[in-house]
Order: C-alpha cells, then structure tokens, then sequence
C-alpha cells in the first residue's frame, strides 16, 4: 500500500483533513513562528554551501531581520552559473530531483527539489488542492485512494508534471492520460486520450487550463446533436453515458454540455485567466473552477478555501516576503535601487505587491524575486474563518502596461475586460507603444466574428474605465483614449504557433505572452496576418 | 407486566434513544449513515418484540414476529455495511449491493410461509414456528455479524492509534452480549427449556457499546476497566463467601436468625478489613497482568514519591530514564533539560544518541509549552506546526515514539523525556500514558530544582575561581 493511501485506511475524515488542510486554520502569529524557525534552519543549511556563501556574501545571519538587512534580493541570473549546468556540489544537499521551468530567450531554468521541499511543495499540497477543490465545507473529504483525475499538464520535467509523477508514487492516483504515457504527447494528443479514457471510466477531478475547459465547453455547445460517432462510442459504458447525458440535456432543453458527461467532485485550474473564465466555466462543468498558485521554485505554495475564492499561503515551504508596489516601481525605475520588503504579518488589504521568496528544506533561492504580483484581497476570509491573508495572483511583474503613470493594467485586468465586453476572441495581444509622440497601449486581438475595430475599442475602453479605477480617473482627468486596436485576420495566432512549433520553441514560447510581446513576436504576428 | 415483556420495550426505548443522540451528533459521514440504519433496526426489533409478546392471539403474534425477523436481518445487515466504514475497509464492488438484494429478497419471503410458519404457545409465551428457510436466514444473519467482526478485527490490526483500538474493543464487547443474548433466544425457538430474554439484553448492551464507539467519546480504557473489573470481582467473592458463611453459622448462637445489630457489626468488621483486603486483591491482579514489568512499576512509583538529592542532576536523571525505560518496557528513554532556551540531553539509555539538542525556536517545543498532555510521533504528520519540522530534525527525532513534556506548576516547561518504540512493537496504552504523565509532573519541580542548583553551583565554582585570582594577584 502506497504512504499516503495508508492514512486513508486508517484515519478518519477529521484528521486527513487536518494533515493535508491543517495549516488553513493556523493564526498569522502561528504561520510567522514557523516562518521563523525554517528560515533560520535554513540559513544554518546553506550558510556553508559554495552557493550559500555567494548569495550571502560569506555571512552568516543569526536573526530574520539581519538576513533581510545582509542579503540582497536576487535574481534567477545570480544562481544561473550553478543550476543553469546543474552543479550539485553547490549546493547546500544533493536534490531528490532537478525540474525545469521556462526561463527567458528559451533557455530553460532548472531548480533542484530537496526531498522535503518535493514531499511537501507537490505532494502534501497536491492532495490538499484535491481535497478541497471537491469539498463544500470545512471537514469534507471527497478524494479516495484510486480516485481517477483527467490531467493536461506538460512534460517532465516540468515541476507540474514531476509533481504529479512524484504523487503517483505515494498516493493511489488514476491519471488520465496515464503518467508513464503522457510525456510523449502533444497536448491535444492530451486532450483527447483523456477525454476518451473519461467517457469510458467517468474522472473524480479535472486538472487542465480554464482555457482548455471554456473551448471544450464552446466546442460541445456547437456541436451538441449532430455529434459524430466513433468506434470506441460503441463501448457500452460510454453509450451509456451519452444517453444518460442526452436525457439530462433534453430535460433541461439546452445542448449537451460537458457537465451531463461527467460529474467531476473537482475542476482544478491553472493560468490568470481562471477567475475571469469563472462563470463559463460553471456553466460547461458544473463546478466552481478552484485555483492553486504554484512555480517550480517553490511548489504549489498557496491554495484557495473550499469556498474558492483569496487563496492561502503555506507556512512551510517558502519564506514570504513582499515588497510594496511603491517600492516595487522605484526599483523597476531604476535597477540598481535595492526596494524594502514587508513580511506576511505586514501586509494590507486591497494593495499590490512584488513576491520574494526565500526556499526552505535547503534548496537554493535566497531573497529570490519570482517575478509574480500577487494582491492581498483580506486579512483572513469571515465566510470560512481563516484568519490569514487571502491572495489573489495579479499577474507577473513584467506584465503590467503602465499608463501615463497613473494607470496600470496587469494582464487580468485586460482579459476581463475584454471577456465583459463581449468578444469572442482567438487570442490577443497587448503592449504600450509610441504613437506620434504619444504613449499608447495596442491590443492585437484575432476576433472570431467579423468587428469593426473602433467599435470593438470603444466597448472595451469602457469596460477598462468600469474596471480599473484609475483608468477611469486617467481618461476623465486628462481626457484620453489611449487604447488602440489592431484586428487581426482569422488564423493569424494558429500561424503563430505552428511556426513556433515548427522551430521546435518551449512550451512557453509556442504562444506570444500578452502583455508587453516583444517587438519581434508583434512583427512576426503582422507579417503572419498579411499571409493569411 | 413481567420482565419478559419489558425487556423489549426497554430495549426498544434505548435504542430510540440512542438513535436520537447519534441524529444530535451526526455528522454526515458514513459511519454516522450506517450506524444510524442499525439503530433504527433495532428500535424497530425492540418494539415489534414487545408486540408480539403482548398480543392476544397466535395470529396477532404472527404479525409482529414478520417484523421482528426483517429487523433482525435488516440490523445484521446495516452493522455489516457499518463495519467497513468503521474499519475503513474499501468492500468489493458488488458486496455492499449483494447485501441489501439478500436483505430484500428476505423481507419478501418473511411475508411467505418459507421462514415462519405460524406461532406456537409455549410456557413463557410465544415462540415461531420455523419454515424451512427459517435456519438459512438467521444464519445469514449470523454470518453478517461474523463477517463484521473479521472487518472490525482487521480495522483494528490495521489501527496504530492506541485509542482507536480501544474503540474496536467496546464493539467487540457489544457483539459478544448481542451474540451470547442471541443464542439464549434461538436455543429457546427450538425447544430447550430457557426463558427467551438473553437477546433483548445482548441487544441493548450491543446498541450501548457500539454508539458510544461511533461517537467517539474519549473511553476509558477497556484493559483498565477489565483489570480493576476483576479486582473487584475476586475481593467481592472473598467478602461475601465468609460474610454469609458466618452469618449462616452464627445463626444457631441466636436461636434461629441473627439480630440486626449482629449483621450491622459483621457489615463494619467486613468492610473494616475490606480496603486492605482490596489493595492486596489489586496488586494480586497487576502482577497476573504486568508480569515482569510490575516490580518496576512499584519501584518508579516509590522513586517518584520520595524526596531526593537533587545535588547530583546526572544521578538522578539517570535513576530516572533507567526506571522508566523498565516500567514501560521501551527500547530507549532520553531526558533532555532546558539550557539558555535550548533543549539538551542530560540522560539518556537505550543506546539513542545523547548528542541531541533542540533549539528554542523548535516548533516542537513551542507546541509542547502551548499544549497539555504528552505527544505521539504520528501526530508530527497531522499538527500542521509539526508538519513544518525540517528533514534534519525529522531525522533527529526518528526512533522517538512518545515526547512527555516536563512542566513546573507554572507550566513552564523545563525538560523533556524522549520514549522510544516499546520493546513489544505495541503501541503505549492509555495506562502508561497516565503513568508517564504522572511521572513527569512529579519529577519536573525536582528535576528543575536540581538543574537550577547545578547552576548555581557551577557559578559558584566559578566566582570562587575569580576570587582565588584576584587573592594571587593582590598580596
């Protein structure tokens, strides 16, 4: 029997609920002693490393506050000679593994995992995502060894798909596509093997893009009754699912729908977008998509509730420190200006900040600027009682259009309004550009219906005004429009990524960012829409 | 009305009541869910019971017996489901359906002639007449009950929760009432001489013991209550026996049935001598269950009582580790005392490793002075301010099994002792967590004592030392 399936043999609800969701309850005094005591063992497990001694320039500090006043805030670019050719003698203890992120002009950034870091960073997290993305109330535990989970994740070594390999291995977990297959398939080869193996077997949780989800959902709505037949529909399992599917659509007269073919306890989602697909996605699936924030360095780090809304940091796996958004332009502005940070018991509701993490369990990332913004909603959520800060992710720090210097719009917030204004989009692009002197902000967007461009940037300079309070104040002070629209011919984006794909680019690159594309990918997205 | 009628209406009424109070608790999981459909079944079995013995005709009784038998099954049936939600034992797929289709096939031919056939009249009331599928069904329900022991058995193996398996163990103790009561019942239906009643009584002890497990309640622990139980017991039988053997004795001395006063003085001589007599019972009985770990025992209570020398601290942490790890039987005891905040070995037997220290910002030691009673290792995968230990402290504490903190009135806490795994590879009962417990809050003002005097006298030494310097160098 795996480890963690023999807590479920011999435990009760209550106290799997407290191993794997525990820490939701802790107090902010709870969640900083333990912050405290890893950040010092920590510091004694690294202080002797070669790495260790580079980062903190041969010193050792003996309090939280002298390691935040003796080490610099680093970048992935202070580690790169190390990790970049996987220097473990480096290092503060061998790594259980190495994993890969996307790193910057498509070199990869590797990051060592230590045993405990991976033990609790993807399994330990990995399960409490699962248990609470199916639970309705505190205490609820909905997940069982052998559950079934259609999962569309990249491959090893990705830290996702490590993660989920490296749970497999402790807890009973059916994946769909199998673990030992999906590191040589496309993600549509993902997709659809999934699906298939989850018409057949039905899937306790869903675990993809909200992207991937909204299109299949789009996808079902179109094709709903003139739905083609295969082969492998003859299965009665899958027969049976249809017409139990077919007769709960017809009931409510509306087309079949995702949610009539499987009754997920869980849709767990990843990407910035989740929150503005919420409501579409409720409708398709038939469940609040529940969100998790997770980055190689760290792991799955913070989780929402089972009420699914801020999420919660975990206390043990990275140290948290925050630098304000004032602080945070002051050294955008100028590089070499080293901004203060605040800690997780200093933060304030409602207001933006640069995410700097510290790894515990003696992996290598000391100050570490991972590049995210995150925005604390509230101090602890009334409707569920946690009593800790509640994050929303706001986007990446390079992501964010600085308008007139009163105005910032991050990624979500252009993705929202686009979404309430109602278009129906391929995909888009956004960045600030000079016009005629003049700073402007340029959406290239790839519209799915025919639309009039000035029309399409009047719906959506009002939503921006309706969402983004200082962008409502910037156009009314100053009497501006900044925004500009670019349509784009219909399959520009799909070029896009088959070019990309062609040139054998990493995940990360196969689609343009959208905010602030570089002035190469606008360039090849022009030249791409005069082809088509 | 007679006890032969009551008993089910008694039993009857308990097990509404207990129904109701496992509804007030319930929370919805599917022990509760389970549990529940037992308790209704018996209340039904209960009550249709006490129809059948109150009707007034064989063909009144007929009516209620139906019941009667679908209860028996249906809560035969139900405790079984139970059982695997309790044990947490996933069940094939087709055994939870298989089950309910045998429980409803069987209410159907309970209505036929196959199971009863009529009732009879026999000298206490009624009994059924058995249909040829009569004995097939009370053994399936028989063997429902015996499947669930063998689930209940596995759970409890499976279980390295000391408390848990003392839960297992009062429902085993409800199924051996409902069993032996049961078996009164069935011998009576086919003819031995025995009142039916044994079955209502196995029943309302067999409800009792199983909600009292569902709703967890912290037990007492069942070896204690069988070891005092039997202590009892045998100063019981040894009062009583010489108590009636005088009094029938001393009957003739006053001329036919002893005085009031005579029995009054006997009762006071008896239960003069009875304490004594009890303890010496007591101890009697610890030795038949502690065997070789009894002397220790005693000899640790002695030590714990007693006042010591507290000017050598390494004696007596000595003294004390060494005792401990006899009394308890473990394979290792460590006794760490606080030093500048951190916490270090002072003592240490068994072979661990003495070279251990835990350092004041340790989550364990802040949880341990936030919180009362004493630790179990598999609680560091549940606390979530243990789950943040490090795999180097981790690591440390590996062959540690129970950490029982020291505290001082104040609750300050001022040492540590470290268990080891006991040598018997069972898990430490509810008993020698009590013990420990005592131990260590007797020894904590004494262990805190003789730390403070080591200080003081190191100090002393040293401030001596400074003395005899400044002397040399000033004539």
């Amino acid at each position: 029997m795996l480890s963690e399936d023999k807590f479920f043999q011999s435990e009760d609800m209550g106290r799997i609920w407290q191993r794997y969701c525990g820490f939701l309850d802790l107090s902010l005094k709870e969640f900083m002693e333990i912050q405290q005591h890893l950040l010092l063992e920590q510091i004694d497990l690294v202080a002797d490393s070669p790495l260790g001694r580079k980062i903190m320039d041969n010193r050792k500090p003996k309090t939280v506050e002298e390691f935040r006043r003796l080490v610099p805030l680093t970048t992935y670019e202070d580690y790169a000679p190390y990790l970049a050719d996987k220097k473990e003698d480096a290092l503060a203890i061998k790594p259980y593994s190495w994993i890969h992120t996307s790193g910057r002009g498509g070199n990869p950034k590797w990051v060592p995992m230590s045993e405990r870091a991976a033990e609790l960073g993807w399994r330990r997290n990995s399960m409490a995502f699962m248990i609470l993305s199916a639970a309705s109330r505190k205490g609820e535990v909905r997940l069982q060894p052998g559950a079934r989970m259609v999962v569309h994740a990249p491959p090893r070594p990705y830290g996702s798909a490590q993660g989920i390999y490296d749970l497999t291995e402790y807890f009973t977990l059916r994946t769909m596509p199998p673990v030992s297959e999906s590191d040589n398939m496309t993600f549509p080869e993902k997709i659809e093997k999934s699906f298939m193996m989850a018409m057949r077997g039905g899937t306790d949780f869903i675990c993809s893009t909200s992207a991937v989800l909204v299109r299949m959902g789009e996808g079902f709505s179109q094709r709903s009754g003139t739905m083609k037949f295969s082969l492998s529909m003859l299965h009665p399992a899958v027969l049976f699912r249809f017409a139990r599917a077919w007769l709960l659509s017809k009931r409510e007269k509306r087309p079949m729908l995702p949610k009539d073919l499987w009754s997920a306890k869980g849709i767990l989602c990843w990407g910035t977008d989740t929150s503005i697909y919420k409501d579409k996605i409720i409708h398709y699936w038939g469940k609040t998509p529940y969100e998790f924030y997770v980055f190689s360095e760290g792991g799955v780090v913070a989780i929402q509730s089972w009420n699914k809304k801020g999420m919660t940091f975990c206390p043990d796996l990275v140290f948290l420190e925050f630098v304000p958004e004032e602080e945070w332009l002051k050294s955008r502005a100028d590089e070499e200006y080293q901004p203060s940070t605040v800690l997780f018991d200093e933060v304030e509701a409602g207001k933006l900040y640069e995410l700097v993490i510290t790894s515990l369990h003696g992996m290598p990332f000391l100050r570490y600027r991972i590049g995210d913004l995150v925005r604390f909603a509230s101090i602890g959520d009334e409707e569920t009682g946690i009593t800790l800060p509640q994050m929303i992710f706001a986007g990446r720090a390079n992501d964010i259009i600085d308008v007139y210097g009163i105005a910032r719009l991050d990624e979500k917030t252009v993705w929202q309004a686009i979404v309430n204004a109602g278009i129906d989009y391929e995909d888009w692009a956004m960045r600030k550009e000079i016009e005629k002197g003049e700073p402007v902000i340029r959406l290239y967007i790839e519209p799915k219906q025919e639309v009039e461009p000035e029309q399409l940037r009047h719906r959506l300079h009002e939503e921006l005004k309706s969402i983004e309070r200082f962008y409502l104040e910037m156009t009314t002070d100053l009497k501006v429009n900044p925004l500009r629209v670019k349509v784009l011919p219909r399959g520009t984006f799909q070029r896009y990524l088959a070019t990309k794909a062609q040139e054998k680019a990493m995940l990360a690159q196969l689609k343009p960012s959208h905010m602030n594309a570089s002035d190469e990918v606008i360039n090849m997205l022009l030249q791409l829409s005069k082809e088509v | 009305m007679s006890l032969y009628l009551t008993l089910p209406l008694v039993g009857g009424i308990i097990s509404l009541g207990l129904t109701c109070l496992l509804l007030k608790g319930a929370r919805r999981s599917p022990v509760h869910q389970t549990g529940l459909g037992f308790l209704y079944f018996m209340t039904l079995y209960g009550f249709a019971l006490f129809g059948m013995r109150n009707s007034p005709d064989l063909a009144q009784a007929l009516i209620w017996e139906r019941p009667v038998l679908i209860a028996t099954s249906a809560l035969s049936v139900f405790f079984y489901h139970f059982s695997f939600h309790f044990s947490r034992i996933k069940p094939r797929r087709w055994v939870i359906p298989t089950i309910y289709l045998f429980l409803a096939v069987f209410t159907i031919l309970t209505y036929t002639s196959l199971v009863v056939s009529g009732m009879d009249r026999d000298v206490y009331g009624y009994v059924p007449i058995p249909g040829p599928f009569f004995p097939l069904t009370v053994s399936g329900s028989y063997l429902f009950i015996i499947l669930s022991v063998v689930n209940l058995v596995k759970g409890c193996k499976a279980s390295q929760v000391y408390e848990e398996r003392n839960h297992y163990l009062y429902i085993a103790l409800g199924i051996s009432f409902n069993i032996l009561g049961a078996l009164f019942d069935i011998v009576s239906i086919f003819g031995v001489p025995i009142a039916p009643g044994g079955g209502s009584i196995g029943n309302i002890a067999f409800c009792i013991f199983t909600v009292v497990a569902i709703l967890r309640y912290h037990l007492l622990d069942i070896r204690i209550v069988v070891r005092k139980g039997t202590a009892y017991l045998l100063t019981s039988a040894i009062v009583a026996v010489p108590y009636v053997a005088v009094i029938l004795l001393s009957n003739p001395l006053f001329g036919g049935i002893a005085p009031l006063w005579a029995y009054l003085l006997l009762l006071v001589l008896f239960a003069l001598g009875l304490q004594p007599l009890w303890s010496r019972m007591q101890r009697l009985v610890d030795r038949w269950f502690y065997r070789e770990r009894y002397d220790f025992l005693r000899e640790l209570d002695y030590f714990t009582q007693e006042t010591h020398d507290i000017s050598d601290l390494k004696q007596l942490g000595s003294s004390l580790v060494n005792l401990i790890r006899r009394a308890l039987q473990t394979s290792s005891v460590r006794l760490l005392l606080s030093e500048a905040g951190d916490f270090t070995v002072i003592s240490s037997t068994g072979g661990e490793a003495a070279q251990l220290t835990l350092k004041s910002h340790s989550p364990l030691l802040r949880w341990l002075q936030s919180n009362k009673g004493l630790l179990h290792r598999q609680e560091l995968d549940f606390i979530p301010q243990l789950q943040s230990l490090t795999a180097r402290e981790r690591n440390e504490l590996e062959n540690v099994e129970v950490f029982v903190p020291l505290k001082t009135k104040k609750d300050e806490l001022v040492g540590l002792l470290l268990l080891g795994e006991k040598r018997s590879q069972q898990p430490y009962s509810e008993e020698d967590n009590r013990l420990v417990l005592t131990v260590a809050s007797r020894m904590a003002i004494e262990l805190e004592n003789a730390y403070l005097y080591e200080l003081e006298k190191d100090e002393r030494t040293r401030l001596e030392a400074l003395h005899e310097q400044r002397n040399e160098f000033i004539p």
